[in-house]
């Protein structure tokens, strides 16, 4: 199965916006236009992450959400400031496909991995993880890459796979916005500790950044936003250098 | 006649502004030299409209022609470039955004030769460390005043336990270096990062590229000076230490500008100053980074990041006029259209006069202090119309997320 | 003539938004059916597949669907969890009978690849009928976990982790397909197309 090649929204509703190591909100555009617009280019799937609800500690905004879904008929995750049973509910009537989850359930309650994959399904519940270097090993962030949790990235991604994750969304505080290439160990390391697909982010500079990452790490897909949407590359360019390395089919 | 202000001068009447998060509490701009504990601050204006000076000053520069500005600007480096290989306009800071914006652009845009200076912070933070080497690695030289830290300790110190400000010794520098080592080095044009009147200092500053010369002294003699709530004299004679030493702390005698012709700009006048953008810059242009969290008392991790002393600093402008970090920066935020006045408060709310855990241990020690003795000092300037004492602990009485009425 | 799609709304999972969009995007009329009591106004039905085989059931239970899908002779179609709740038994949490329209059983996918099993795959058509028409090349959005055993009601299989499992079935009204037509692109929406474009029994 080829590796997925994926199109992320940050947003700060109503606008999408591209922080530089999680910090910083320039706006890109408003999420339903840069959603067709990846849909056009041919994204295998979309994913939109409200990055401040949890920091604001308020409530999931529904509006940017049902209208990016409008039209997109490729896989749809949708995660940011999700606290509750009811907001997966909420999201998956909004037309998500999948949820997002990250800070609620590494500071306040795991247990909701548990509960969502009883009651949605695992495939549906997706763990957001933020990862930022601490010596030999990364540290879990959350509240939009500034908080510490004090948890082990490895450790939380095989926990959240326990207790009924089906996805990861791997992210890296370190590589975020720069344009630098990914981290590629972290990515290893992730997949290679869990049996559930990983979505790695975070650094993408380059069609050859995403070929490197494919060919060392193995993910189950790749999300890019900045190269996106400062249109240096489209998707059918990513696509066509894949193929002719041989990479994807 | 009923009392209208409280300590420090202060309005008794807490109120906030329509259009950000800052309050009527907030005090403009010292004149650090001479200040005392019992001086009465002359606080951040507010309109009858109920709008603050700084959120004035951010509709007012919405009019401005940025394309005259950077005329201005342009004239400007014509007439200090130098075309013979040496330095050509001094640039101060410490690798923070604005001063890695402020070097480069005059070099790569402007076609100058810039010399950058740093009055270190007493306490670097290693983020701090990190990008300074990566300012430099811009391809700048750089002049470090490393202060007599026995001297520095002790302004630190005493400025913290007389006036609650430890901040001051720095700022203090920080104003005074870029002056007098234009004037030492014979490069008339000093170029600042950002302009203060950026954060509510009196709105007509900011119609002046330069530094208002109210803030050197004509005719100042030691016998003037208070420095750390000390009179310089007693500096002298009491505690042993040197004019040579001090004089880092005074600012730049009036005569000696004129001689050297030093002009000092602020490039907050000339182009449009928006921090997140300057932010945006410094990582597309330099190996600049932000903090690995959220800096404690705020949400932001790009702004003043260098100096341990400025956790305490903003713990005190807490006590003293209910201000902390996180309003200064949601005020700003705010101000540039990067967040709502109500993303602000939730913010304020969560963050504000955080207790900064990370650095009390270091900056005690630095001062000589134990932790405690920091809670006893700090009861000092503790401003009585701000604080409730509630089961032990302390509440602001009019916190902004109480729904308080805007004025 | 009537052509009325109705998509069955099961408690609080099920992604009913996305495949209402796309079955209007292929051309379709949509009901959102909350009671078996809407069965007779649609001349369709679509069982959508966001969530697990025991919540779902019960769900189906306590809205009263079990025995009028049995009965409904118009055609169905069974979209991931829906194909799924048209077997026997489902074994997912425990065991959970299911719809009983098939004789099929869930189980957990057991093979080399990451699961659930997440992206988009080719399938095999190897019995083929109206609804796969002119899709033999195209490929689809997979996102499961578990896989429907079955052998006699097989409509295409589709290769994955060095295992191969049933990705479509059909038996009599009955259509199952494992896969999302409505996250599957253009493909997706001819599927749905074809699905609309049946002769109603």
């Amino acid at each position: 199965m080829n590796t997925r090649i994926i199109a992320k929204l940050d947003v700060k509703p109503p606008y999408v916006v591209k922080p530089v190591h999680f910090e910083g909100l320039r706006k890109m555009g408003l999420p339903s236009d840069l959603a067709k617009k990846y849909y056009e280019q041919g994204a295998d799937e979309l994913f939109y992450i409200d990055i401040v609800s949890s920091l604001y500690q308020r409530e999931i905004l529904s509006e940017g959400i049902k209208k990016t879904a409008n039209e997109l008929f490729i896989p749809f995750a949708v995660g940011g400031g999700v606290r509750s049973i009811e907001d997966f509910s909420k999201l998956l009537h909004m037309g998500a496909d999948k949820v997002v989850i990250n800070t609620f359930a590494v500071q306040n309650d795991s247990n909701i991995i548990n509960q969502a994959a009883e009651v949605f399904g695992s495939q549906a519940v997706v763990i957001n993880i933020d990862a930022k270097k601490w010596q030999k090993n990364w540290e879990c962030y959350t509240d939009c890459g500034r908080i510490q949790s004090g948890r082990d990235v490895l450790e939380w991604a095989q926990e959240a796979e326990q207790r009924g994750a089906g996805e990861i969304l791997l992210q890296s505080v370190d590589c975020d916005g720069r344009k630098r290439g990914f981290d590629i160990d972290l990515a290893a390391r992730v997949v290679d500790s869990v049996g559930i697909p990983v979505v790695v982010s975070s650094g993408c500079g380059s069609s050859k950044d995403i070929s490197e990452l494919i060919e060392e790490a193995n993910p189950s897909g790749v999300a890019i936003a900045s190269l996106l949407h400062y249109d240096q590359t489209t998707i059918q360019d990513i696509k066509n250098y894949l193929r002719s390395n041989g990479v994807i089919k | 006649m009923e009392k209208k202000f409280g300590k420090y001068g202060l309005p008794l009447e807490v109120k906030f502004c329509k259009k950000c998060t800052m309050n009527n509490q907030r005090p403009s701009s010292t004149i650090e030299f001479k200040q005392t504990d019992e001086e009465n601050k002359k606080t951040l204006f507010f309109g009858k409209d109920g709008i603050c000076d700084a959120c004035k000053y951010a509709e007012m520069k919405k009019s401005i022609n940025w394309e005259d500005r950077n005329k201005e600007l342009e004239e400007l480096c014509d007439r200090f470039r130098r075309n013979d290989g040496r330095y050509d306009v001094v640039v101060p800071g410490s690798g923070g955004k604005d001063s890695v914006q402020a070097a480069h652009i005059l070099k790569y845009k402007y076609n100058m030769n810039p010399i950058l200076i740093t009055w270190p912070p007493a306490l670097y933070t290693s983020i701090g460390r990190r990008n300074f080497d990566a300012w430099l690695d811009g391809g700048f030289a750089n002049y470090t005043y490393h202060q007599n830290r026995k001297l520095h300790r002790f302004l630190t110190k005493n400025a913290f336990l007389n006036l609650g400000h430890p901040f001051q010794p720095f700022i203090l520098g920080q104003k005074n270096l870029a002056p007098r080592l234009s004037v030492l080095l014979d490069i008339p044009l000093v170029v600042f990062g950002e302009n203060e009147a950026e954060y509510g200092n009196a709105i007509e500053d900011n119609y002046k590229p330069t530094r208002d010369p109210k803030y050197y002294s004509a005719e100042l003699s030691i016998k003037n000076i208070i420095l750390a709530g000390i009179p310089a004299i007693d500096l002298v004679n009491d505690f042993g230490f040197k004019l040579s030493d001090l004089e880092a702390y005074f600012p730049v005698s009036a005569y000696d500008i004129e001689k050297t012709g030093t002009e000092v700009h602020y490039l907050g006048y000339y182009t449009k100053w928006h921090p997140q953008d300057v932010y945006y810059f410094s990582i597309e242009n330099s190996n600049f980074m932000p903090n690995d969290y959220r800096t404690e008392g705020s949400f932001s991790k790009y702004s003043s990041l260098d100096d341990k002393i400025d956790w305490l600093h903003y713990h005190t402008t807490m006590i003293k006029f209910g201000i902390g970090r996180a309003t200064y920066d949601s005020a700003q935020e705010i101000r540039n259209g990067d967040i709502t006045r109500d993303e602000g408060i939730a913010l304020i709310n969560r963050f504000d006069g955080e207790f900064p855990e990370k650095y009390i241990k270091d900056c005690c020690d630095y001062m000589n202090i134990t932790i405690q003795q920091y809670h006893d000092a700090i009861e000092k300037f503790r401003s009585p119309h701000l604080w409730n004492k509630v089961n032990g602990s302390f509440e602001l009485k009019n916190p902004i997320w109480k729904g308080l009425k805007v004025d | 003539m009537s052509n009325i799609i109705g998509i069955i709304n099961y408690g609080i999972a099920g992604n009913i938004y996305s495949v209402k969009k796309a079955i209007e995007k292929a051309g379709g009329e949509t009901l959102i059916v909350n009671a078996a009591a809407d069965f007779k106004s649609v001349d369709k039905l679509v069982i959508p597949g966001v969530g697990s085989f025991k919540e779902s059931m019960k769900e189906l239970e306590n809205d009263g669907f079990i025995n009028p899908l049995k009965f409904f002779d118009k055609p169905i179609l069974g979209i991931c969890l829906g194909m799924q709740l048209l077997a026997k038994i489902g074994f997912e949490f425990g065991k959970t009978l299911g719809l009983d329209l098939l004789d099929a059983e869930v189980k957990p996918i057991l093979c080399d690849g990451k699961i659930p099993h997440m992206g988009f795959q080719k399938i095999q058509i190897v019995n083929s009928n109206e609804l796969l028409k002119g899709l033999e090349n195209e490929e689809f959005y997979f996102m499961h976990s578990f896989e429907m055993i079955n052998y006699t009601d097989i409509a295409a299989l589709t290769d994955y982790g060095n295992h191969s499992f049933v990705s479509s079935v059909k038996k009599n009204n009955i259509y199952g397909v494992q896969f999302h037509p409505e996250k599957s692109r253009q493909a997706g929406i001819k599927l749905l197309k074809n699905f609309i474009e049946l002769k109603n029994h």
